[in-house]
């Protein structure tokens, strides 16, 4: 029920009962029961619009204030002599204020209320009449029609109203949810961007176009470029960084994303920049690629310290390999010093040839160490040609003193510098003969294996322990009693050169197992 | 009867030279490692003890603390391709008479051989 109406409805009706107080038989005079009921109706009205709408709203306090309306408009008419006006009219408005403000289940006993208050006012003015004069009859149904009509109406007029305010509180309530979800996804754009910018690797989005959709601080910091002069740019047209494009490329068109690998970019300046990256691939809803993730991180400083490192361990080696080779040589140059000493005062020849023998030992030891010295530090341009490893490993193997087998399949034929590749099996041999004693026996075989030509060597000698295996290949290390420490670092070295790679594994007591990879020769393969 | 020398040192070619510079004058013995030498010390009397410090197994300067436990007398001259200073060798100078580089002054190790115990 809306307040304000209604109260104002009543005004209006207080007012027409004033009216037809003022124009009835006996009119309104001041101090006589109509003067007093119609300035009770008025206050009454004040204190109505002071109710609270909760209580108003009630349906029996609501018909208790309407009831109230009819009876006090009635004795008003009754107690001024309005009977003989046409007063039953202010009766449709109170039925339609009645109807106005409560429902139609209310206004229907105002109606009925109304037509018996009516019916015995005219009954009393005029005993004569009849109940079932037309006049009075005529009048009746309208009341309730109007009852009716106008309940049905307000009815209608106060669902429509509901619904409007129902439509406009879930309004409001949407546009709250909307604005929160936006918010919500403001914030959570921003956090993401937060973290993208935080993180201390370069972090470059594109789409299937290979368009940039997303770079972070890093990544423009590494490429030298501004996110302006990149984002929403092809990534193709980038220069310097082909190579990485390539690889994003690869990705995308193979669907397989790339784990940790390298290459070298331009920066804006110019600058060659070494980048290790992954690409992730991004897929759509039915798992087609819609674009990819690169996180790199430059490499520079990393390379930088490797080769520090390389460098110190270069160092080292030579103050190692300097301190080795000091005292290497001393020993045969006081052999060849010391007996060229004693040469001076010997005249008898047999004891001359015996020192002059012993020099020569000397120069020759000394040239073995710099050969070692040689082959293991000196890089060289190695010409590959076709090596036949059966033939060179028959003939280091021949003079042997313990039993040996080989065993071939196939031929074995391996792109290599023959010297190099006999230094690299003589070193490997002789180990395996010095592990063995006098019932050893080596076992040789060789087979294929993708492109590589394997060569295995079996001793079952007295094998390595774990703590030397870690070491075997490093230069100085030796088990040996005479040994330089540079007999394996030297075959590392050779296989190294060759592009191969070699394989020892060993148990104590039980032996050794040495697996050389070698390229295989082909035909085609031209020397390099 | 002459003075009785040890040589002890893994180069063959060493301990030739050794001995065919000492012979003249003294008995020469030799062995090609620490622990014979420590035995062969032990068990017979040696005027002095040539020994290197750079060889297989037992290493010489641990040699030379395990014969001064048995022996506090014998004079010992280390001859090695170590230098005491670029090499950072630790030796106890108490435990050795002279300690010659490699390659070797004969007559100078003849005269220091001749102070230590005569001819």
């Amino acid at each position: 029920m809306d307040k304000k109406i209604v109260s104002l409805l009543r005004f209006v009706l207080i007012l027409s009962t004033i009216l037809v107080m003022t124009y009835s038989r006996k009119g309104l005079h001041f101090g006589e029961p109509g003067y007093i009921i119609g300035l009770i109706y008025l206050i009454s009205n004040i204190i109505f619009i002071r109710l609270p709408a909760k209580l108003i709203a009630k349906p029996k306090v609501s018909f208790a204030i309407f009831l109230f309306d009819i009876l006090v408009i009635s004795s008003a008419v009754y107690f001024t002599g309005g009977v003989e006006t046409d007063f039953y009219l202010i009766y449709f408005l109170a039925i339609f204020i009645a109807s106005v403000g409560q429902s139609t289940g209310g206004s229907i006993p105002i109606a009925i209320v109304a037509s018996v208050i009516y019916a015995w006012f005219v009954y009393r003015s005029n005993p004569d009449i009849s109940l079932l004069d037309s006049r009075f009859l005529i009048r009746i149904p309208f009341l309730f029609i109007i009852s009716l009509t106008s309940s049905y109406w307000a009815e209608s007029t106060r669902k429509e109203l509901r619904k409007k305010e129902e439509l406009e509180k879930f309004n409001v309530e949407l546009k709250k949810q909307v604005e929160k979800i936006a918010a919500e996804e403001i914030e959570l754009r921003l956090y993401n961007e937060k973290i993208i910018n935080s993180v201390a690797s370069g972090i470059i989005a594109v789409n299937q176009k290979g368009i940039v959709t997303t770079i972070n601080p890093e990544a423009e910091k590494v490429l030298g470029y501004k996110k302006e002069n990149i984002s929403g740019y092809n990534i193709r047209s980038i220069e310097g960084i082909d190579q990485l494009w390539d690889k994003i490329d690869q990705a995308m068109s193979t669907s397989k994303p790339i784990i940790r690998d390298e290459v070298e970019i331009l920066n804006a300046e110019k600058d060659r920049i070494p980048i290790g990256f992954n690409v992730t691939l991004l897929t759509g809803l039915n798992g087609e690629v819609t674009g990819c993730v690169v996180i790199f991180k430059d490499l520079s400083e990393v390379r930088r310290l490797e080769a520090q490192l390389k460098h110190a361990e270069r160092l080292t080696y030579l103050g190692k390999m300097a301190s080795w080779v000091a005292h290497e040589i001393r020993n045969p140059l006081t052999s060849i010093d010391g007996f060229a000493q004693l040469l001076i005062n010997t005249k008898d020849s047999k004891i001359m040839n015996d020192y002059i023998a012993e020099i020569r030992k000397g120069t020759t030891r000394i040239n073995n160490i710099i050969s070692d010295i040689l082959a293991f530090a000196r890089a060289r341009k190695i010409e590959f040609l076709r090596v036949d490893l059966k033939e060179l490993i028959g003939s280091i193997v021949r003079d042997l003193k313990i039993k040996v087998v080989v065993s071939c399949q196939d031929q074995a034929l391996v792109r290599g510098e023959e010297e190099s590749l006999r230094r690299l099996f003589v070193n490997l041999i002789n180990n395996s003969v010095e592990a063995m004693d006098e019932n050893g026996m080596l076992k040789i075989n060789f087979y294929r294996k993708n492109s590589w030509i394997v060569t295995e060597i079996i001793d079952n000698g007295k094998g390595i322990s774990e703590k030397d295996l870690k070491n075997l290949f490093t230069p100085f290390f030796t088990t040996k009693p005479r040994g330089t420490g540079l007999g394996l670092a030297i075959v590392q070295k050779i296989v190294d050169d060759h592009n191969g790679k070699i394989e020892i594994k060993s148990e104590l007591g039980k032996g050794t197992t040495c697996l050389v990879y070698l390229n295989e020769y082909q035909e085609k393969t031209r020397s390099v | 009867m002459k003075k009785k020398i040890l040589i002890c040192d893994d180069e063959e070619s060493i301990r030739l030279l050794l001995s065919e510079t000492l012979k003249e004058d003294y008995d020469v013995f030799q062995t090609d490692n620490a622990r014979e030498a420590i035995k062969m010390i032990t068990k017979d009397n040696f005027d002095l003890l040539i020994i290197d410090i750079k060889m297989p197994g037992t290493h010489g300067l641990e040699a030379i603390e395990r014969i001064r436990e048995r022996n506090k007398v014998i004079p010992i001259i280390v001859c090695s391709a170590y230098r005491l200073m670029e090499d950072d060798v630790v030796i106890k100078t108490s435990d050795v008479a002279a300690f010659i580089t490699k390659p070797i002054d004969l007559k100078g190790l003849k005269t220091k051989i001749f102070e230590l115990i005569g001819a």
